[in-house]
């Protein structure tokens, strides 16, 4: 009896615990303020799409639903940010929160409606919303600047103090701040008791179900949450970069996320931080050297990812730490 | 609602057909609490089909079913595991890439409802836990606590499946085909874990394995072509033509 509660217990204990890896991609981003000085908006951008694909990550890593409309959270984030300053609110702090509620507040309608679904009729449904409020900001001109964007999005200073300003320390701050603040949150909730009957839910929704959980309700409370915190990552990028387009709402950002989280891993949340950060850094450079055809550079470095690194970059790394740990053990 | 006469579980004259193919034919049965009972029949007697139609998975065309005198007809498992009806599956139905604990705790967590709990770490959820670790050790799962299910022998698994459905705390535990793909060597400690269930519980059985029914069960139902053929004691099925004709007759020719 206590052998088996003791092993429950360090295994449990083994899968919520902090390790000291985990203060590297912390550390990495606090040295990339100081050592890229000049290069603080494409960190901002990076910072932007790890928070995003760690709201898909909870989704699709951890619950196991099925989206390519993620997009529609980010969108609806980044509209309403920008909406609410050109209206004559500026102030970004409460921008922000009611950007994340009103993505959560679509999350929790669209999810009531779909996440009694699966497979490719949720990935089609999924996909149906994100176009259908493309297609809304395309037309409503008045409210959304149609096809030319909302221009002149400018935030007041953060908490009063911090003025966005052209080198861009402001907007770091602010998405890695919140970042690591929602990471924490995430982290909670993949470590809970919630956390494994999400993983249940994936692995086996019909038992269950069988077992009389409310599945739905489940899905429903998860998919309100990465909603928000999509929608908050949407605000942030309003914030930082003064104008929020149409492709905030683009079928291409979700899967461009999706990419980002395959890449990394999914279903472990620092695979979301390294994918999106690979993937946009690499966007970048590739881009610069080439702007046509460095999708090449993507789609060959997925390709070898995908079929030599189950699980990712982050299995890969796995896998080489297994292997070089055995070979030390190995007898000579 | 419920009053201390109604048995445990009542099928009352379900029916029910897809297109011509009648699979439940006026079907009754009546379980009183702490009932031993087994439901035997040939390949497509239409048990299974029987099962779902009791949990709800399936809707009849007509009658009812009660559990502890209430109407459960067609209602979903959110509804009738919280009134203590309980299932396990004829073909194992876990979580494979999960662990042992993670299945048990998985179950206890829904009943209790710490799974809605997403802000304490899960070793932290001790009384989730200390539930996990008892329920291992009641189905002699202890050895293979920390292990993945699907690394485990389908005997083992169906040991987790058992688990499972009494972390639940059933009033009226289905067990659907318990001993199905388990090794006749184990199934000694499947029967063993079995008999050690509290004699308050009701349970319906359904199984193949006529050594493990007739040992086990007080009761038996047979069902032939979605109809029961007949139902009595061990020893009057055992002595029945009619039972030996359809079923034992043909298997142990």
């Amino acid at each position: 009896m206590n052998d088996t509660r003791q092993i429950i217990e360090q295994q449990a204990r083994e899968g919520t615990r902090w390790r000291a890896i985990e203060a590297l991609p912390w550390l990495l981003f606090v040295a990339y303020y100081f050592v890229f000085e000049t290069r603080l908006a494409l960190g901002n951008s990076v910072l932007v799409m790890v928070l995003f694909t760690l709201s898909l990550d909870l989704v699709l890593g951890y619950a196991g639903i099925a989206t390519l409309g993620h997009a529609l959270f980010f969108g609806l984030g980044a509209y309403t940010a920008g909406i609410v300053i050109v209206a004559g609110w500026p102030e970004p702090v409460s921008g922000l929160l009611l950007a994340a509620m009103v993505a959560a507040l679509f999350a929790v309608l669209t999810g009531s409606l779909l996440l009694h679904l699966q497979g490719n009729t949720l990935l089609m449904l999924t996909l149906a919303f994100l176009v259908l409020a493309y297609e809304v900001a395309n037309k409503w001109t008045g409210l959304t600047g149609g096809d030319d964007g909302l221009q002149g999005v400018a935030a007041a200073p953060l908490l009063g103090l911090f003025p966005f300003d052209l080198r861009g320390q402001t907007r770091y701050w602010y998405a890695l701040v919140l970042l690591f603040a929602l990471f924490l949150l995430a982290r909670a909730i993949a470590t809970s008791q919630f956390g494994l009957a999400l993983k249940g839910i994936r692995e086996n929704a019909g038992r269950m179900r069988a077992m009389g959980v409310p599945v739905r309700r489940h899905l429903v409370v998860i998919y309100a949450i990465a909603g928000a915190m999509a929608g908050a990552a949407g605000a942030v990028s309003a914030h930082s970069t003064g104008f929020v387009g149409l492709d905030t709402l683009a079928i291409a950002l979700s899967a461009n996320a999706l990419v980002m989280l395959v890449l990394g891993g999914w279903g472990r949340l620092y695979g979301a931080i390294v994918g999106a950060t690979v993937y946009v850094v690499l966007h970048h450079f590739a881009s610069n050297w080439n702007p046509f055809h460095w999708m090449f550079l993507v789609g060959a470095a997925l390709i070898l990812v995908v079929r030599f690194g189950k699980g990712g970059l982050l299995g890969l790394a796995d896998r080489l730490r297994e292997r070089l740990a055995r070979r030390k053990d190995a007898p000579r | 609602m419920s009053t201390p006469q109604a048995p445990a579980l009542a099928v009352r004259g379900i029916h029910r057909s897809f297109g011509a193919l009648v699979v439940a034919r006026d079907i009754h049965l009546e379980l009183p609490t702490g009932a031993r009972h087994a439901l035997i029949g040939p390949n497509g007697a239409g048990k299974t089909t029987l099962v779902n139609m009791i949990t709800g998975a399936l809707r009849p065309d007509s009658g009812s079913v009660t559990l502890l005198g209430e109407d459960i007809t067609s209602l979903p498992a959110t509804r009738t595991v919280p009134r203590g009806l309980v299932r396990t599956f004829q073909i194992t139905n876990l979580f494979p890439k999960l662990r042992v604990w993670e299945n048990l705790a998985l179950a206890v967590a829904s009943r209790t409802g710490a799974d809605r709990q997403m802000f304490r770490p899960l070793s932290r959820q001790t009384a989730v836990l200390d539930e996990a670790a008892q329920l291992a050790e009641q189905v002699h799962l202890g050895p293979d606590i920390g292990r993945y299910v699907q690394e485990l022998p389908y005997g083992r698994q169906r040991l987790v499946e058992l688990a499972i459905a009494l972390a639940l705390r059933p009033k009226v535990l289905l067990l659907d085909e318990p001993a199905a793909g388990v090794p006749s060597m184990e199934t000694g400690q499947l029967l063993e874990v079995l008999q050690a269930l509290p004699a308050s519980m009701t349970i319906l059985m359904i199984d193949h394995d006529m050594d493990l029914v007739f040992r086990y069960a007080q009761r038996i139902t047979v069902l032939v072509g979605g109809a029961v053929l007949t139902e009595g004691t061990p020893d009057e099925i055992r002595g029945d033509e009619r039972v030996r004709d359809v079923y034992l007759g043909r298997r142990r020719a």
